[in-house]
């Protein structure tokens, strides 16, 4: 079933690799057969060997084509190193190592066209940061690039730990931003690749989070029939929080798919993997926004908006699965799989994880093909709707401040990242690397494996995500204001209570770190916050 | 070779066994001075200043901050640091006792006799044998709502299904001290019952003879005899028990909010989390000094006591 | 004899408890990812729908069902954690029992005793940054005798401890005899004292083998990608599909109990002597 462009390594890996395609799964309308080798007229490089291949490939007009011919400069004056070494999380190796759709992988077309080895060094997610504090603060320089999320890209710059790349980006003009190709906001950019003003990271992946829900449950007769009885409106996706809760409320102890007990709210909820959907409830609390830290750069936590997010945020607690608490994301997977709640707001690969049909066409959960989603929930004031998501996680490649050759790991994050390799990489099922530029929801590989509803729904979030917290001390505010999330949540504290705890520990914070220091970011992180209202 | 003892006088048989002892000794010194030195003098040093690696610098410039005893001034007014200390005195004082009334009631339940001892003796020292964190991850799952011991428990009472252990403050503290229990009685029984099989039989045959009953021959005759090794393994589970942190952090890693954290759990989230280095330092530093001074006293109060013991 | 059955009885209930913890993980190991967590179907404890796929998975990377690939298999991380944890063991067996003989017969050393107790008592959290760093100046980090290096001194005060209350309660006599007889000093410790304690020094290095086998933190930071260890490597088994696969963890924690199993089965007649450390004398 494999195309033919690629025997060498069906010929290496053997029997595994054939077991591979297996396990992953692949919808068998992806592999076609590889209908000629060679780059499609005017392009220089890109994969070869499968249909559809030419949308992947580029010429020196091109970002990706700038990187390589930057590349091959570095090759010929010699100071190019043999083999970049990425730490890259778990996860995500796949996307980059496995064929997609057939016969090469996004390793080997680099390899293949520069000369230089890429070695993987995996990490798992939660231990990456412990990986990259370790190289960072022993200047060990074991790695030229580092991945991490992108929350943490102020810990990494402040620390030392990233080289600066607007050099790099004034000579080679990445398309991150291109109005045609790039992200779906000036905003996006802003946000996912700058730091304090300055370039540090190359954005690998869509983590903005997205409300998806149970079609079939909100189109099913009986339900939406006792839903107008109940409320005397429609069930439809939900505008604002209120709505989404009165969906959940209504929802929970109804029976759904296979008999099983539906819990109105699929939010998984445990420690650091629930805050996102807490800072999303708070941004909408205000127009345009509910920033984090008001205009001096104090926490704007113990406001009555915060206060309110806080307790609604408690109170969805009782529609959710009981051990939702110490659920993370996968779980949340799980239950809008299984048919167990009716929508889920989370990172939007649950489309291709969840949503999808055995190689025999048997569906992988009971809910494959029932799912849809839709733009975030917000709240309604006077001037308008304000829906609101976030941007959370997100893992986002750094060039290490110890690289060997700072520029060539550059370029390979260049040519990574540039729409047309990503678009490549991020159809691929085999990891985690999410759609979030433009280019990425043209491309028929990526609307196959993640669907054609998340299209619309992943760009209506995207342009109207706000960051959560990325500066320095991000993982010292996000755990306190975690915590005392966590003791609302379990009835230790009033969510009031809560929210003016994590003020004064986000204030000492602030103080701790030097608030000339840290208030000009804060107010700097402004402008990455979108202005969109409805 | 050359040498013989015989015509040696006492005075360099003793020279020779100081040589050898000196020997002996030193590959413990060299690794001690090794892992000490530097480390020490390193947190002595952050310490008295406010580095964290977010200054960008490397921790030989730390002096750039320096504050002084100001971490060390936060050490007496940081809540959580008080919080996370406490929990892991209560754990350690709840835990270790259990612990040790188990394995002991074990201990004794083996000494008297019990059917296929061998199988039994290997089956109860299963636990140890498993990875803490793998513990964690199966006592995580356990204790789920709609996890196996409420299942269980549900076989009898139909409340059970209602019991949210890992989401409640107090019952996620009972949660990972069941656990703990689960996992370390075991080395308790193990140590109590090798120490009971030391106590000689004749003495505890003449007892019977002589009328005692069972309770007067473990407690008056067994007990007083084994005090050492109650001591050591005792003093081995505090030990433990004090730097928890594998467990706990795969199965609340401290939730919920902060109800099962412990100080190491605390010193985990400042290093990895807030990345306050030289309070770390700070904290271990006084950590090192309160703890020397309790292992200083218990060690020249235990050694006299256990030295007239053993006249007997 | 209904003494004998009723201790039976209670001891057997207590094995029971020790026992339902594992074999809730082995059966565990045994189930399909739809059977691990409730949010997929109702826990029952027998696999509705037993499968060897989660071994599979974890020594070859690869199973049916299973979208992402393992990057690596167990092979490697179990042979990095049984050579780190051997090595490290006998460095503290060895370097404890010298120096644990040489305090107990001639009191050298200083407070040495006190030194390596506080050593012990420490978190290591406390103290892993300048380890840290300081490994990683000495070129020390992933390295496999960086890590048994750690290994053997973090557990040299239990061998220490442990060795020296048991010499302790050796009678010098013995020793003094042989001198007499005409052996050396260290002939009387290697020949003579050493055959004696060797039940000690067995159950000792088996509770030191579990302290370093079980080891996670240690191995977090001073490993980066070749000799991370078995409890770190466990983290791997998480994939953003599926987030934590239980099932292959628990075929791990199966696997990762098998070699203190088996080292305790193969020193068990020595461990009713040799645990007591000692503290008595017959």
């Amino acid at each position: 079933m494999r195309g033919s462009g690629q025997s060498r390594r069906s010929f290496l890996k053997g029997g595994a690799a054939l077991g591979t395609v297996a396990a992953i799964g692949i919808n068998p309308r992806f592999i076609r057969p590889a209908h000629a080798s060679g780059y499609a007229p005017g392009m220089t490089g890109g994969p070869t060997g499968f249909s559809g291949a030419e949308r992947f490939q580029y010429n020196e007009g091109m970002s990706e084509g700038r990187a390589i011919e930057g590349i091959k400069r570095l090759v010929a004056d010699g100071s190019a190193p043999s083999k970049l070494r990425i730490l890259l999380t778990d996860g995500a190796i796949g996307q980059i190592t496995e064929p997609f759709p057939s016969g090469t992988s996004v390793k080997e077309v680099w390899e293949a066209e520069t000369g230089i080895e890429l070695e993987i060094i995996g990490a798992p997610a939660g231990d990456i940061w412990a990986r990259v504090l370790q190289d960072v603060t022993t200047r060990s320089g074991a790695f030229d690039i580092y991945t991490h999320p992108w929350n943490s890209l102020g810990d990494l710059v402040e620390a030392g730990g990233a080289a600066k790349l607007n050099d790099f980006v004034e000579a080679y003009q990445p398309d991150w931003a291109d109005e045609e190709r790039g992200t779906p906001t000036a905003q996006t950019a802003e946000l996912l690749y700058k730091y304090g003003g300055d370039y540090y990271g190359a954005s690998l992946d869509g983590d903005f989070h997205t409300w998806v829900y149970n079609k079939g449950y909100f189109e099913d007769d009986a339900h939406a029939a006792d839903f107008r009885a109940q409320y005397g409106r429609d069930l439809a996706p939900p505008t604002t929080w209120e709505e989404s809760d009165q969906i959940s409320a209504f929802f929970t102890g109804r029976t759904g798919l296979g008999g099983t007990t539906i819990y109105g709210n699929g939010n998984d909820m445990a420690p650091f993997w629930g805050l996102p959907r807490f800072y999303a409830r708070l941004a909408a609390q205000a127009m345009p926004n509910m920033y984090w830290f008001d205009d001096d750069g104090n926490p704007n936590l113990g406001t009555p908006e915060a206060v309110k997010a806080a307790e609604e945020y408690v109170k969805s607690r009782e529609w959710a699965h009981p051990d939702a608490l110490s659920w993370t994301f996968a779980e949340g997977y799980s239950g809008i799989g299984s048919g167990q709640t009716p929508h889920v707001t989370t990172y939007t690969n649950v489309a291709k994880f969840v949503d999808r049909f055995n190689d025999d066409g048997s569906p992988a959960n009971p809910a494959a093909g029932m799912l849809s989603a839709y733009a975030p929930p917000g709240v309604q004031h006077d001037g308008g709707l304000v829906r609101r998501s976030v941007i959370y996680y997100n893992i986002t490649g750094t060039v290490s401040s110890q690289a060997q050759n700072a520029e060539a790991a550059y370029l390979f994050l260049q040519w990574l990242s540039s729409t047309r390799t990503y678009s490549w990489m991020t159809g691929n099922p085999a990891g985690y690397f999410d759609p979030f530029q433009k280019a990425n929801f043209e491309e028929p590989l990526v609307q196959e494996t993640y669907h054609d509803y998340m299209m619309d729904a992943i760009r209506e979030t995207v342009s109207r995500s706000v960051p959560t917290i990325n500066f320095a001390g991000q993982t010292a505010l996000d755990a306190a204001l975690d915590e005392e999330l966590q003791a609302a949540l379990t009835g230790q504290k009033t969510a009031e209570q809560a929210m003016m705890d994590a003020n004064r520990r986000w204030q000492r914070i602030i103080r701790r770190r030097g608030e000339d220091k840290m208030i000009p970011i804060i107010q700097a992180s402004r402008a990455a916050w979108p202005t969109i209202v409805d | 070779m050359s040498y013989t003892p015989h015509t040696g006088t006492a005075d360099a048989l003793a020279a020779q066994r100081r040589t050898l002892a000196r020997r002996l000794i030193l590959p413990t010194q060299i690794l001690l001075v090794f892992i000490v030195a530097f480390p020490l003098l390193m947190q002595v040093y952050i310490s008295l200043t406010w580095w964290t690696p977010l200054d960008g610098t490397l921790w030989y410039s730390a002096y750039e901050s320096w504050n002084w005893f100001d971490n060390f001034a936060e050490i007496f007014r940081d809540p959580g640091l008080h919080g996370a200390v406490w929990r892991t005195i209560l754990f350690v004082s709840i835990a270790v006792p259990i612990e040790f009334g188990l394995g002991l009631l074990l201990a004794a339940l083996f000494y008297e006799g019990v059917l296929a001892r061998p199988v039994f003796y290997s089956l109860i020292l299963m636990p140890m044998m498993i990875v803490p964190a793998v513990a964690g991850y199966i006592f995580f799952l356990i204790f789920q709502q709609t996890g196996p011991l409420n299942a269980l428990v549900g076989i009898v009472w139909d409340g059970a299904y209602q019991i949210n252990w890992l989401n409640d403050v107090n019952r996620a503290f009972i949660a990972v001290i069941v656990a703990d229990v689960w996992q370390w009685t075991p080395l308790m029984f193990l140590i109590l019952f090798a120490g009971l099989m030391s106590v000689p039989h004749d003495q505890m045959r003449a007892a019977t003879i002589l009328g005692a009953n069972w309770r007067q021959r473990f407690f008056r005759i067994a007990l007083p005899r084994i005090k050492a090794v109650i001591f050591i393994a005792i003093g081995l589970r505090v030990i433990e028990c004090f730097k928890i942190f594998d467990m706990l952090f795969v199965m609340t890693s401290g939730g919920p909010g902060v109800a099962t954290e412990s100080l190491s759990l605390y010193l985990y989230k400042q290093t990895f989390q807030s990345l306050e280095w030289s309070y770390v330092a700070a904290i271990g530093i006084t950590v090192l000094v309160v703890l020397s001074v309790i292992a200083a006293i218990i060690l020249t109060r235990t050694s006299r006591p256990s030295n007239t013991s053993e006249a007997s | 004899m209904t003494g004998l059955i009723l201790r039976t009885v209670v001891v057997a209930l207590f094995a029971a408890i020790a026992l339902l913890p594992i074999s809730w993980m082995a059966t565990m190991a045994f189930k399909p990812p739809a059977e691990w967590t409730s949010a997929t179907a109702e826990l029952t404890f027998l696999p509705k729908d037993p499968t060897w796929s989660n071994f599979v998975y974890v020594f070859t990377g690869e199973v049916e069902g299973q979208i992402v690939s393992l990057d690596r298999t167990v092979w490697w991380p179990l042979f990095a954690s049984l050579l780190t944890s051997v090595i490290g063991t006998l460095i503290a067996v060895v370097a404890g029992t010298a120096a644990a003989y040489a305090v107990s017969r001639e009191k050298v050393g200083g407070s040495i005793g006190l030194s390596l107790l506080q050593l012990r008592i420490f978190p290591p959290l406390a103290v892993m940054i300048p380890v840290m760093i300081m490994w990683a100046f000495l070129g020390m980090i992933d390295t496999w005798w960086g890590l048994s290096l750690i290994y053997g001194i973090v557990t040299l005060p239990f061998s220490f401890w442990l060795m020296k209350s048991y010499f302790d309660e050796l009678p010098r006599e013995i020793e003094e005899a042989a001198i007499v007889e005409g052996c050396t000093a260290f002939e009387a410790f290697y020949q003579i004292t050493l055959p004696i304690v060797v039940s000690a020094v067995a159950s000792t290095a088996l509770f030191i083998f579990i302290l370093n086998w079980s080891d996670y933190l240690i191995a977090l930071l001073l490993t980066r990608k070749e000799w991370t260890t078995i409890p770190v490597y466990m983290n791997a088994l998480a994939t953003a599909a599926s987030g934590q696969l239980y099932g292959a963890k628990a075929a791990l924690g199966l696997i990762a109990a098998i070699p203190p199993i088996i080292l305790g089965i193969s020193i068990q007649r020595f461990l009713v002597q040799g645990l007591t450390f000692g503290a008595l004398k017959q």
